[in-house]
């Protein structure tokens, strides 16, 4: 199967969850909030990812919608539940709740996985080589598509493994066997705690946008060069390279 | 189109790109739930505000629009509509307001300027836009005004966490300059 016909299905698999058709499909629930159309949806949506991206990509798109998706609906339900506790129980209140909250994580595991999908099965890569050798030449719209994607893939496969070493590094995450900063912060005030935590978003902050924007000039300079569009007439605006002296390196 | 006004073209294409990714992370990494709407916390803006203060109305206006709406995208799709139009007219004002200022109140200004957008924005959406809709359009059923007066403390208090965390990557970039 190519790729795009693996766009275009998952694609048109979206369709039910983000118009809500998914919700009415079958009538009846298995739980207060997880009616039977979602949980058939969420399986069919499941097994064409795992068919679509394969079973190893499948599973690493289920941690990471889990990963997700668990904090928010446990962190939610806990929340909600402490309100309704202040504020007196009531068994609708809570039936409703839980609803919201199951309902809450069968979609967010099922879109998420789905959305990661729809973005993985794009060949960034080969869609960055195909433009770049274009017999015609490439226009002004294709240079922009090229540096998005270059953008994107340098955010994607360097900048943001680079921002977790920082944090790791800045002592926010405990690691194994060292000291974490949550050990060396237990004799802090609150005020000290917070004003690190914020020093140490400003820092994470400017790392990752000078990371991000490092190459951009040298990218746009390069972009700029490629020969224009034939169709267009840009050619005669470029700076001396020709349809077949294309880049051989990436930057 | 002649080569430098391409270059500067893919310049800010490649801003825009990286500032939208960098806030749709932003968006997508802390998700702290708001029960009442069924909405989130989040700090994406800070990178909003940034991409404003530091190169202007256009760039964080689509930073804005384009970052924090894909977050939405996955697993809140009903709020991309509101979060494209709030987060862009936010961006956009605080580069208005902010931009090319030497330090000084301007930037901070700007930064108040941006959470209270960002804070009335979500009000208008949800409690008056989205019901509107909703009646044609069950999709954008999901809130009402009681539970968009519920969501003002969480929105002030994102603004201004990101607005402080937004105005200390200012404060490195314009010592940078200087």
């Amino acid at each position: 199967m190519n790729w795009k016909l693996k766009a275009g299905l998952l694609w048109l698999l979206a369709i039910p969850a983000f118009t809500g058709i998914a919700g009415h499909a079958i009538p009846g629930s298995l739980l207060p909030g997880a009616g039977y159309g979602w949980i058939g949806y969420a399986v069919v949506v499941h097994g064409a990812i795992a068919l679509v991206l394969g079973t190893r990509a499948y599973r690493l798109a289920s941690l990471v919608a889990l990963a997700i998706t668990l904090p928010v609906v446990l962190l939610g339900a806990v929340i909600s539940f402490a309100v309704l506790f202040v504020g007196g129980w009531s068994t609708v209140q809570q039936t409703v709740t839980v609803a919201h909250y199951v309902h809450l994580f069968l979609t967010m595991v099922t879109v998420i996985p789905l959305a990661l999908a729809m973005v993985a099965v794009i060949p960034l890569h080969r869609l960055e080589h195909h433009l770049l050798r274009r017999p015609k030449g490439v226009k002004t719209i294709e240079k922009i598509v090229l540096m998005v994607l270059r953008v994107f893939s340098h955010i994607v496969h360097f900048v943001l493994p680079n921002i977790m070493e920082v944090i790791r590094e800045e002592g926010v995450l405990p690691v194994k066997g060292g000291v974490s900063g949550s050990h060396r912060g237990l004799s802090l005030t609150l005020r000290q705690r917070m004003s690190g935590l914020l020093s140490m978003m400003v820092h994470v902050g400017v790392e990752a946008i000078c990371a991000s924007i490092r190459y951009i000039p040298l990218w746009a300079d390069e972009i700029s060069r490629l020969p224009g569009s034939i169709e267009s007439g840009q050619d005669k605006n470029t700076a001396g390279s020709s349809g077949e002296d294309q880049p051989k390196d990436d930057p | 189109m002649n080569q430098t006004k391409e270059v500067n073209l893919l310049f800010r294409t490649g801003l825009i790109a990286a500032f939208a990714t960098l806030a749709f992370v932003g968006t997508m990494i802390v998700r702290i739930p708001i029960p009442v709407t069924g909405g989130y916390f989040n700090l994406g803006d800070t990178f909003v505000m940034a991409a404003g203060l530091l190169y202007g109305p256009l760039v964080g206006g689509l930073v804005g629009m384009i970052g924090p709406a894909a977050a939405d995208a996955i697993g809140f799709p009903q709020f991309i509509l509101a979060t494209a139009v709030v987060k862009g007219i936010e961006g956009f004002a605080v580069g208005i307001v902010g931009w090319k200022s030497r330090g000084g109140s301007r930037p901070i200004a700007a930064l108040a300027l941006g959470i209270g957008i960002l804070v009335a924005g979500y009000y208008v959406f949800e409690a008056i836009l989205y019901p509107a809709m909703a009646q044609a359009v069950p999709f954008f059923g999901v809130t009402d005004a009681k539970a968009a007066l519920a969501e003002i403390p969480p929105n002030l208090l994102q603004g201004f966490l990101s607005a402080l965390v937004a105005y200390g990557i200012y404060r490195v970039f314009h010592r940078k300059e200087r």
